[in-house]
């Protein structure tokens, strides 16, 4: 006698994993407390460096400190959260349901878009409690949207990364190894055309490195990052993280295939 | 395609490779199954047995699709574990038991909900599920609290929960009643048989040779890699010589006594065993020619001596085989 | 009523300090995922203090820092990436006993405690005093860092010292490790903390007093400071007194870190959370 069998919904799978990572954070919100910290030492450090940057220097704090805090948060948050599943051996019931695998990151990533929001608020406090007030924005509106899409263009690359776990149980050591690299290579504190010319194509392959590049045309007057002016920033980003998207599927195709091979799924 | 069958392997191969050492210099290569071959009918309840290190758990996740063959033909439900894992993952649960593999923090209840929703049970039937199986392993009195408070008892339960949350068409258990007490332990038989009325198909690994001979028609032995037996248990008793066995003990054999003894009409095979002082002689009887008088006979001199005759059980039978496996 | 006195048998073994010390020293970086594989070692002494200081150095330049700040920063980080190798690597042993189901067994054996926990730092302290050298060089070559060749021997001294105190620091947290679920929150947190108190990335007296006075508790800030000291060659009388700085963070870290070690040990198996992760 044949048995019903149920479903499979990505959307619910999704849910069911943004859902999963809110009880496991209420079951043990230890991590709150660097991720209070981290933050607010980010925003000091940043707050002391940037003085002498001139009459925008809080905009630069801000955004700066704020993308430290969150990029961490969300890019290796979610890499972490699949690490855990390997040290808890929950990565195998997991793969072997017939969800695939990137929907219960995405979940993920969601939540950790939501953590790194709370960090980049902090960030905020703080650096204007040190200055003594806030920072002077040109158009607060528009900044709001892009800021949100530098989370979106975050959350793209986190996607991505978060496959090096399911791939390796040594991935959050070399996440570790890579953590400044990333943060150099994307103008997470300075503009990108800082570094020498030949790093600029290698981080233009990474769409929070457009994203975050418009963000600071929009809120620093005379600014001056990519020729191209932020509009072009806006499409480049755009353009690169539906290429993000667009292979994030494949990417997890080809780690599950090759950990299934390897026979180190179960490692930890 | 053999509709009637839910698992055939053809020739399967299974290496693993790996470098170990600081400068990852050394390199290991492990062949944990070579050429396997069997099939499963539908609806079956099907025994794996073997020695640790045979390959049960790497064949069980190779049916399951959390490992790849390295060579030869999986196919579950009528299709290819490779190509059609999407499709099987719906269909096939697995129970690997053991204390990991659950999420410590949280409870039962929302360990299972959240993979019944990975699962894709219907969120109408979602609750009623969960509370279903949670009652079929006894487990509803502790639903709320968290997994790392479980036993280790309470935890395999929960992990058979998981298993058949979303009524899979064939199960695939590794041990499952490792670690349960003989009430649990008997529940979970019954839970398995009860699934067997329901049409699933049950492929079962275990050491418990009593489980095997209660629950399995069918058994296979594999060791080292490769299936050294595949049979009803009629037949594997036949194989190892027969469904007696003789047993005698006394203050020590000499060589020529057991020599005497392996020479009697009807023994096929003779195994001796210490403890202390005491050894045991265990003979496999072949034909009725041997009796337990005849062998006494052949013994004259231990005025201690003990004989015993019983039926061949399952246990024997695996250490005859994965002992000739081994030579 | 008197009861007779019952001799004992004696157990089949006595378990030795040394051995203990010697073993944890030995096999406890191994242990932890990954410690002794080369590539790791490469990325934490070579990649890490690279990337950490090219980051902040370009960030000081951006705020208009000059040549003179950018060499501050260049040190200072070159030193702070020895908390990885010390504080992160030393909580880590504890997390990795827990998740592999050893933490229990280490704690029934008779092994004497301070030889225990005093063995895993043995590894660390070499890497970390790799880490810093490596870093001081990057300084030297990339960062405009002079560093005189007669400052070496006192340079090497107080990075010696760094990397006992920070690895003390490291024991210190994985004794707290041992009862939380996890160390890599407290090394997360001391990562944090130090960039802002230490002085790594401007000076201590750029702080608000308060934040001074919490900075000098730390291990790592005397230890930059004896760093920076040698570097600029000042004199023995200067350096003598944060040697012994340096030294006293250390010497009451690893003291605290035994009396805590056994505190949290006691917490831990009164609560049940010595297998909890």
């Amino acid at each position: 006698m044949m048995l019903p069998t149920s479903k499979p919904s990505r959307g619910r799978a999704t849910g069911a994993s943004l859902r999963l990572a809110i009880l496991l954070f209420v079951a043990d919100p230890q991590w709150l407390v660097p991720s209070t910290i981290a933050p607010i030492v980010f925003g000091l450090v940043s707050f002391e460096l940037f003085r002498g940057e001139g009459p925008y220097f809080l905009t630069y704090a801000i955004l700066g400190a704020g993308m430290m805090s969150m990029w961490g948060q969300t890019l290796y948050g979610s890499g972490w959260a699949t690490g855990q599943d390997r040290t808890l051996g929950t990565l195998e019931p997991t793969i072997q349901a017939p969800t695939p695998y990137l929907y219960v990151v995405l979940g993920r990533i969601i939540w950790n878009v939501v953590a790194g929001l709370f960090g980049g608020a902090i960030v905020y406090l703080v650096v204007v409690l040190a200055a003594g007030g806030p920072p002077q924005l040109p158009n607060p509106l528009l900044f709001l949207v892009l800021f949100v899409f530098v989370m979106v263009t975050l959350a793209s690359v986190g996607v991505v990364f978060a496959a090096a776990f399911v791939y390796s149980r040594y991935a959050g050591f070399i996440q570790n190894v890579g953590e400044f690299a990333f943060y150099i290579g994307t103008g997470c504190m300075f503009p990108v055309i800082l570094l020498p010319f030949w790093t600029n194509p290698i981080a233009l392959l990474f769409p929070p490195t457009w994203a975050l590049d418009a963000l600071r045309y929009v809120s620093i007057p005379g600014y001056s990052g990519f020729s191209w002016g932020w509009g072009w920033d806006l499409l480049g980003a755009v353009a690169v993280t539906a290429v993000y998207a667009a292979i994030a599927g494949s990417v997890f195709h080809r780690v599950e295939r090759h950990v299934l091979e390897s026979g180190q799924l179960g490692d930890y | 395609m053999n509709d009637e069958l839910a698992i055939e392997v053809r020739n399967l191969v299974r290496v693993f490779e790996s470098r170990k050492g600081f400068f990852f210099g050394e390199k290991t290569r492990t062949e944990a199954l070579k050429g396997v071959e069997l099939v499963v009918r539908r609806g079956a309840i099907f025994g794996l047995l073997g020695p640790n290190g045979a390959g049960k758990t790497t064949l069980t996740k190779i049916l399951s699709t959390l490992l790849l063959p390295t060579s030869g033909t999986v196919r579950v439900l009528g299709r290819d574990v490779v190509e059609d894992a999407p499709w099987l993952r719906s269909r096939i649960g697995l129970v690997l038991g053991g204390e990991r593999g659950l999420y410590n923090r949280i409870n039962a209840y929302e360990n299972l909900r959240y993979f019944a929703d990975l699962y894709g049970i219907p969120p109408a039937e979602r609750d009623a599920r969960i509370k279903e199986v949670l009652e079929r392993v006894d487990l509803t009195w502790a639903a709320g609290r968290r997994v790392e408070e479980y036993s280790r008892g309470m935890k395999q339960k929960l992990h058979i929960a998981r298993g058949i949350l979303h009524r899979p068409e064939i199960l695939f258990l590794d041990e499952p009643t490792i670690g349960l007490d003989p009430k649990s332990a008997r529940e979970t038989r019954k839970l398995i048989r009860s699934l067997v009325v329901d049409g699933v198909t049950i492929f079962l690994t275990t050491h418990y040779m009593f489980e095997a001979e209660e629950l399995c028609p069918r058994v296979a032995v594999l060791s080292k890699g490769r299936i050294v037996a595949n049979d009803t248990m009629a037949g594997l008793r036949t194989r190892v010589g027969g469904d007696r066995t003789i047993e005698v003990e006394a203050y020590g054999f000499e060589d020529r006594e057991v020599d005497r003894l392996r020479k009697l009409p009807g023994i096929s095979k003779v195994v001796g065993e210490e403890f202390g002082p005491l050894m045991r002689l265990t003979m496999r009887v072949r034909t009725d020619e041997a009796t337990p008088q005849s062998v006494a006979d052949s013994l004259p001199g231990h005025p201690e001596l003990s004989v015993r005759e019983r039926r061949t059980s399952l246990e024997d039978v695996y250490l005859d085989l994965v002992e000739e496996e081994a030579r | 009523m008197a009861t007779a006195s019952v001799s004992l048998p004696k157990a089949a073994y006595r378990p030795s300090f040394w051995r203990a010390f010697w073993t944890n020293a030995i096999l406890a970086p191994r242990t932890s995922l990954g410690f002794m594989r080369f590539d790791f070692i490469l990325g934490t002494v070579f990649v890490i203090p690279l990337t950490q200081m090219v980051f902040f150095a370009f960030v000081v330049q951006l705020g208009n820092g000059g040549a003179a700040e950018i060499a501050f920063t260049a040190v200072g980080n070159a030193v702070a990436t020895v908390t990885y190798s010390s504080v992160f690597s030393v909580c880590q042993t504890t997390d990795t006993e827990k998740q592999q189901g050893t933490m229990e067994h280490l704690l029934v054996s008779p092994s004497n405690r301070m030889a225990l926990y005093l063995g895993r730092g043995v590894i660390p302290i070499l890497i970390s005093f790799a880490t810093v050298t490596v870093g001081l060089v990057y300084a030297a070559l990339l960062f405009g860092v002079s560093i005189p060749l007669s400052t070496i021997p006192g340079l090497a001294v107080s990075v010696v010292l760094t990397a006992g105190a920070m690895v003390g620091f490291g024991l210190l947290l994985g004794g707290v490790a041992l009862y939380l679920r996890t160390s890599i929150i407290l090394g997360n947190i001391f990562l944090f903390i130090g960039l802002l108190l230490s002085g790594v990335n401007f000076p201590v007296s750029n702080l608000p007093v308060p934040l001074q006075y919490a900075g000098d508790a730390l291990p790592l800030t005397w230890g930059l400071a004896a760093i920076r000291a040698a570097i600029s060659g000042d004199s023995l009388a200067t350096m003598g007194y944060l040697w012994g700085a340096v030294a006293l963070s250390g010497i009451i870290s690893i003291g605290l870190a035994m009396g805590l070690w056994g505190f949290f040990e006691r917490r831990a198996l009164a609560t049940g959370s010595i297998a909890r992760f």
